[in-house]
């Protein structure tokens, strides 16, 4: 036999002793600190990082940035036998420039190294080293969209010639480094309608197309105790962030909904006119435990209109409730950048400022 | 010694209707539509004697029939002629109102009891099992609101807090009853007292941006008591004419349980907390009853029922028991009193109509949990009933309804009008009886 009924909130006066009102709750994180997670910053074809960062810039607000890029190639077809069997003497990168950041009216000048081994792409990270081998040549390349191209020594050609034309060429040939010398802009070059193409005479012109780019760029991390931390793409270290969930800080509750916003400072009066600064459009939110090995993705939240990144879902929401019933094995949150945003926009977050960077609206029901 | 085909039939019968019950046991603890007033203490305290005596105010102690066992009295287990078997579900619907309230419908059902009795010497020695509801927590209130979820953009969203209970205790109880002398029977029993109290906290959204939780408390508890009862009938009445005094005697006990909490949701649950342990007394109780027939077709009752909750002591955290200093307990009285009129009495080739009982009653129960210092909770209700005979002679389909009123308005108490109808099956048979050339 079962109910039937219409029930009222008759009687609610008797249980109002027992019963926590629900309410939101203001929270702001108990720290906000510079991790040790660096943000991918390596990536092929398929997947990872899409561009190759290049340059030197000194930020106004960051401080100097130096991004040395990295390329290796592969042949993008089967070449004819009019190539294989003749010389290379001509070869040349063409790589084709699409993110700018710093002064757009000026060049950037760079020095070409060989990469003496192997790397792979989906090791590099903003924190990696990769061994730079002989220099090549010195260039220079304006800050401009488009196809630019840096005709590579004769001798580099003529040394490479039996190795642009053999079938192991991506097993001997590691690739391109690109170290900065001087210059106000970092640029990126981007797979797409990338190449080195080397020509033979008499023979055909053939294109190796870009398998690979990494960038490993310089930037200071900034310090909470300055009252600011840097939350960037490309940097080699994170930003953690951790909320007090439990014990007398925040009292047990059913928490339904949480929202956490970050709204970075505005720096863009810092910045003269004409400084580039793309910002990533999407920022990620992962909950990972005390050694890092667990990791629980949370969010990816493309920028708000008002500049803002908000995050609202339901894995929130259960992360902050474990947190608060003290089941969670995850000991902080960790915000990053999609690995395929790659540039070295970043946004600023006070640490002490009167209007707090990040906030989280907890919506919540006392359990006592 | 062998079963009467009758009897297999009847036992038969009796199995499916136990596996009935018992499922309808099972549901009817899960629903949660009752009176708020189940909340507080150990919950609603209920007393089940008999369908008949349950018709005349619910109370019956110093009855004794062949037509009807009552186990809850274990001297007057020694008159029995028939081994028999009693049941009976209640179905209530309440119209429950407070100050500033909307009135609310709530409607459930349970469990009144079943009995099983039988003779091991005809109206010398007889054995008898019951179980019935002790107490029982069903209640349910719905609070509709509104929460601001984001400050920033004063954006509103509607919520729904929820509070139910259910479960409560129930007693099995084993007794034995003896007849000393034609005047003077004396009996025992011992109660299992055993259940799950439960109670619920949920806050509800119709927004998947939250997340629904509820949090989830069971105490469950278990123990035992013994219960004595006496009675006996006066002498020196003329022919037709009976008087019956009657009373028992429950000790105190101590259940023992335990207490755990969880929280869930749609998707799972989270124990809350470690599972503490810990004590609830029960108290002494005592009744009393009369039985009065001035000749065979009228039978007037009265009883009255006295439990010492005051001395009521739990290590659990109750609803309505003070942990310091309030007066919120109560000893529990129930006085109760009803009468018969069965016009067949003692013609058993009288005409249907006539083999008809009509039952009326009243009674008044001032519960031993209230909710608010010095206030008692006060049940006072009309009780009334037929007992419609069958064609197997000493099975009778009982119907009763029950409507009354507990609680008030004012000072932040409830007011309940409920309204109770009762089905009951009450079957006897003579079983085990001595083939004659066996």
């Amino acid at each position: 036999m079962t109910g039937c009924d219409d029930p009222s909130n008759v009687g609610q006066g008797l249980l109002d002793a027992q019963a926590g009102d629900t309410r939101v709750v203001s929270l702001l994180p108990n720290s906000i600190s510079v991790g040790d997670r660096s943000d991918p910053t390596g990536g092929n074809a398929a997947s990872g990082a899409v561009l190759s960062l290049m340059g030197v810039v000194d930020d106004p607000v960051r401080g100097q940035m130096t991004s040395r890029g990295f390329l290796d190639f592969v042949p993008s077809s089967q070449f004819g036998s009019e190539f294989l069997s003749a010389t290379v003497d001509w070869a040349e990168l063409s790589l084709n420039l699409d993110y700018r950041y710093g002064d757009t009216t000026g060049v950037v000048q760079f020095d070409l190294y060989e990469v003496p081994s192997d790397w792979q792409s989906t090791d590099v990270d903003a924190g990696s080293s990769i061994d730079l081998g002989p220099k090549i040549d010195s260039y220079e390349v304006a800050v401009q969209e488009g196809i630019a191209t840096f005709t590579l020594p004769p001798a580099w050609v003529q040394d490479y010639d039996a190795i642009l034309r053999d079938g192991s060429f991506s097993d001997v040939f590691h690739g391109f480094a690109m170290v900065p010398t001087q210059g106000q802009a970092i640029v990126g070059f981007r797979f797409s309608d990338s190449s080195l193409r080397a020509s033979a005479t008499p023979g055909d012109t053939v294109a190796f197309a870009l398998s690979k780019v990494g960038s490993l760029t310089d930037m200071p991390d900034g310090d909470p105790s300055s009252g600011r931390v840097f939350l960037g793409d490309g940097s080699p270290g994170g930003v953690d962030i951790r909320f007090a969930l439990e014990g007398a800080d925040f009292e047990q509750s059913l928490i339904h909904r949480v929202i956490v916003n970050l709204n970075p400072e505005d720096v863009a009066a810092s910045y003269p006119p004409g400084f580039a600064r793309p910002l990533p459009a999407v920022l990620g939110l992962e909950a990972v435990s005390e050694d890092g090995e667990t990791r629980l993705e949370i969010a990816e939240v493309a920028v708000n209109t008002d500049g803002r990144f908000v995050m609202d879902n339901t894995t929130l929401t259960n992360v902050f409730q474990s947190a608060n019933l003290g089941r969670s094995v995850l000991d902080r949150f960790e915000l990053d950048f999609p690995s395929d945003q790659s540039g070295v926009g970043f946004f600023v977050l006070p640490t002490d400022s009167a209007e707090p960077a990040i906030e989280a609206l907890i919506t919540a029901t006392p359990i006592n | 010694m062998s079963i009467t085909s009758r009897g297999r039939s009847v036992l038969t019968f009796t199995g499916l209707l136990m596996c009935l019950l018992t499922a309808d046991l099972a549901v009817a603890q899960n629903s949660n539509d009752g009176s708020v007033y189940t909340r507080f203490g150990l919950g609603q305290r209920h007393t089940w004697l008999s369908a008949k005596g349950q018709a005349m105010g619910g109370g019956g102690l110093a009855l004794s029939s062949s037509l009807y066992a009552n186990p809850l009295n274990p001297a007057s287990l020694s008159d029995q002629i028939l081994t028999r078997f009693a049941g009976g579900l209640t179905y209530e619907s309440i119209t429950t109102e407070a100050d500033g309230f909307d009135p609310g419908k709530l409607a459930s059902g349970m469990l009144s009891g079943v009995h099983l009795t039988f003779p091991i010497r005809t109206n010398k020695v007889g054995l008898g099992f019951s179980m019935a509801p002790y107490t029982r927590v069903s209640y349910r209130i719905q609070d509709v609101g509104a929460v601001t979820s984001d400050p920033s953009s004063q954006e509103s969203s509607a919520i729904i807090k929820e509070f139910n209970g259910n479960g409560g205790l129930y007693q099995l109880t084993g007794g034995v009853g003896y007849r000393f002398s034609p005047r003077l029977s004396a009996g025992a029993s011992v109660n299992m007292l055993f259940g799950i109290l439960e109670e619920a906290r949920s806050t509800i959204f119709n927004d998947s941006r939250f997340v629904d939780r509820t949090v989830r408390e069971s105490t469950r508890l278990r123990g035992a008591s013994a219960t004595i009862g006496a009675r006996y009938i006066l002498p020196g009445l003329p022919e037709g004419m009976g008087l019956v005094l009657a009373s028992t005697f429950t000790l105190p006990t101590t259940l023992d349980g335990e207490r755990s909490s969880a929280l869930t949701t749609s998707v799972g649950r989270d124990t809350l907390g470690t599972t503490t342990n810990g004590d609830v007394s029960l108290p002494m109780g005592f009744s009393a009853g009369i039985a009065f027939q001035p000749e065979r077709r009228w039978t007037i009752l009265a009883d009255l029922t006295w439990e010492e909750w005051t001395s009521l002591e739990s290590d659990f955290s109750l609803p309505g028991v003070p942990t310091s200093g309030q007066n919120t307990l109560s000893d529990r009285i129930r006085v109760s009193s009803g009468i018969e009129f069965w016009p067949g009495s003692g013609r058993p080739f009288a005409s249907y109509g006539s083999m008809i009982a009509y039952r009326l009653g009243f009674y008044s129960d001032r519960a031993y949990a209230s909710p608010v210092a010095d206030e008692a909770i006060r049940s006072v209700g009309v009780t009334g009933g037929l007992s419609l005979p069958s064609l197997i002679p000493g099975t009778t389909i009982d119907l009763n309804i029950d409507v009354g009123q507990r609680g008030q308005n004012g000072n932040g108490l409830v007011k309940d009008r409920y309204l109770r109808f009762g089905l009951n099956i009450n079957f006897g048979e003579r079983w085990f009886d001595r083939l004659p050339l066996g």
